[in-house]
């Protein structure tokens, strides 16, 4: 079960890695492309801007999930750095359940803010805003999803950590 | 002060910072009269920003030129430049650092770029571990006061009366001070480490120069363009990247196709990390300035505290204690808002007053319990966080000490923007 959950969540963390990449790729193009084309031609894409900040907004959404498949988020280690193994274990369960709970209710206020304020056309492009709101909705159920399969893990590994390592050879 | 306890319960426990700041502004906004959308609303207005998409176009045009290999050009030429000095690769590695900070303006990028060439080399050079860690460390605090800097960048879109170009401006003399404090400190104080070796013929400095040519002439490119008005941080970035790109491939030909993918990838995921404080930080704000909480503390503040040199005083010696605790990035966030506008009435210049902060938290990242840039360098020397702050003592009251001449010099960093009509 946890060898399964271990492979889902490794082909989850490439895909947002690739997808936060791509986004990267976008803004990069997006705003070169417009600056030259301002410079050289005075005249430039009405949607450049939109494009490339969109294209921001969603690949943090993505990089911020990859991050946290990989425990990259920043936190603080201040205290969990002097608490013994087992501690920590269960904080992680912890903290992984309240980014669970977390998720839910951004997962709410998102489509509640797409539902009142995505119906405005942007500029230059025909697409309202409700596409590029979305974006919340995607970090939002994204923090669910990963949250839920690192939680999974831990509860998977939890007996084993609580137990703390095995001794080595010659301990008693 | 439940919900500050709240908030300090849940990082203590090592949950990440902006899932923390949502929970509790979530649940604030849930028990209030406001719509719960704008939990998500506010989230989304924080990141939508042209200027913002300066940082991860910045962190990006730095990844590449890593990946080009161009971190043993700019030693090289720092080489050429000071290594004949007492203690001489440790001032190559303060002057390397200067120079790449144009290139990275980041500090834990240039500790861990660095790091990874200077521990070693030092340490074969009969450098203690310790001593070459705690100077890579001490010597990457300069990277994001010199431009392009991105906590700039992210201090503008907090505090806007404060300029882009002008603080650029205004962090290269305070850069080069730290530098010269550092240098000034390793001859006058520092035991003689590594063999003395005599200075290089100029016709191997200029061979040097020649070599680092491409990432010393990209700071210049950047800072310039915006200076002069010319493109705006965000279109920079961009050219900085394709200028990265350009030379990566086609002139220094290290960088190759298969590189690429992976370089854009790990950009902005280390960007969507830092995005997303700013974005959560931009809800907390928005809720903070509702309630007055900023003019309630600026009104007790200006009651208080008699004139600006005392504030200034009482600012410093508080950010600096706010470092042990608090990431840079994260506390200029929270701060920069309460703070900012206190000295705009106390009549300090809005870029005076950004340069000092900044300069004062990245300082924070060699302080511990949470200094990033000494566990970047432990992570590379492994002598242990203990034993390497005990070293980076004498270098952390150096930086102390610049900081408190550019408080109290307010020229030092104004002069210059003042040359550009800023």
């Amino acid at each position: 079960m946890t060898r399964i959950l271990r492979t889902l969540h490794d082909g989850v963390q490439h895909l947002f890695l690739a997808l936060a990449g791509l986004s990267l790729g976008v803004v990069f193009a997006v705003v070169l492309t417009n600056s030259i084309s301002r410079y050289l031609f005075h005249s430039s894409f009405v949607w450049g801007g939109s494009v490339s900040t969109y294209g921001m907004i969603y690949g943090t959404a993505f990089g911020v999930l990859a991050a946290y498949t990989q425990g990259l988020n920043v936190r603080f280690n201040i205290v969990t750095e002097f608490l013994s193994p087992r501690v920590n274990a269960v904080l992680e369960l912890v903290s992984h359940l309240l980014t669970i709970a977390v998720g839910i209710a951004f997962t709410i206020s998102a489509f509640e803010f797409v539902h009142s304020r995505g119906r405005i056309v942007i500029t230059g492009l025909n697409l309202t805003t409700a596409y590029m709101q979305s974006a919340m909705i995607v970090l939002g159920a994204g923090l669910i999803v990963v949250a839920s399969a690192k939680a999974i893990i831990c509860v998977g590994e939890l007996p084993s950590r609580l137990r703390g390592p095995a001794p080595e050879a010659g301990e008693p | 002060m439940i919900i500050v306890s709240f908030l300090v319960a849940l990082l203590a426990i090592g949950v990440p910072i902006a899932v923390a700041i949502l929970a509790v502004t979530s649940w604030l906004i849930a028990h209030s009269s406001f719509p719960f959308s704008l939990v998500a609303q506010q989230t989304f207005s924080g990141l939508d920003s042209f200027t913002l998409l300066a940082i991860p176009l910045f962190i990006l045009a730095g990844e590449l030129m890593n990946s080009s290999g161009i971190t043993g050009s700019i030693v090289n030429f720092a080489n050429a430049l000071v290594g004949q000095f007492k203690s001489g690769l440790a001032q190559v590695n303060i002057w390397a650092s200067f120079i790449f900070a144009g290139i990275s303006g980041s500090a834990v990028a240039d500790t861990s770029a660095l790091g990874r060439v200077f521990i070693p080399s030092m340490k074969a050079s009969g450098y203690p571990p310790d001593v070459a860690a705690a100077l890579v460390a001490a010597a990457s605090v300069i990277g994001p006061v010199v431009p392009p800097s991105i906590p700039v960048i992210i201090y503008a879109l907090i505090y806007p009366v404060a300029s882009v170009p002008a603080m650029f401006l205004g962090g290269a003399v305070p850069g080069l001070l730290l530098a010269v404090g550092l240098s000034i400190y390793l001859f006058v104080f520092a035991p003689k480490y590594g063999q003395a070796r005599e200075a290089l013929p100029i016709r191997e400095r200029l061979k040097a120069f020649l070599n680092a040519i491409i990432p010393l002439a990209m700071p210049v490119f950047i800072v310039g363009s915006i200076v002069l008005g010319i493109v705006t941080p965000t279109e920079a970035a961009a050219f900085a990247v394709f200028y990265a790109l350009i030379a990566g491939l086609f002139i220094l030909r290290s960088l190759k196709l298969v590189d690429i993918p992976g370089v854009f990838i790990r950009s902005m995921r280390d960007s969507a990390v830092i995005l997303v404080i700013i974005a959560t930080v931009s809800l907390a704000n928005w809720l903070l300035t509702y309630a007055q909480i900023p003019q309630n503390i600026a009104t007790f503040v200006l009651h208080e505290t008699p004139n600006k040199y005392i504030f200034l005083l009482m600012v410093n010696v508080f950010l600096l204690l706010v470092g042990l605790v608090l990431e840079g990035t994260s506390a200029m966030l929270v701060l920069v808002p309460i703070l900012a506008p206190i000295a705009t009435t106390y009549g300090i210049d809005p870029t005076h007053f950004a340069i000092v902060v900044i300069a004062n938290l990245m300082i924070g990242l060699i302080t511990p319990p949470m200094g990033l840039c000494l566990f970047v360098a432990d992570s590379i020397a492994n002598v242990g966080i203990l034993r390497l702050t005990r070293r980076i003592i004498p270098l952390f009251l150096v930086e102390v000490a610049v900081l408190f001449v550019i408080t109290y010099i307010p020229a030092l960093v104004t002069w210059l923007p003042n040359q550009f009509g800023y």
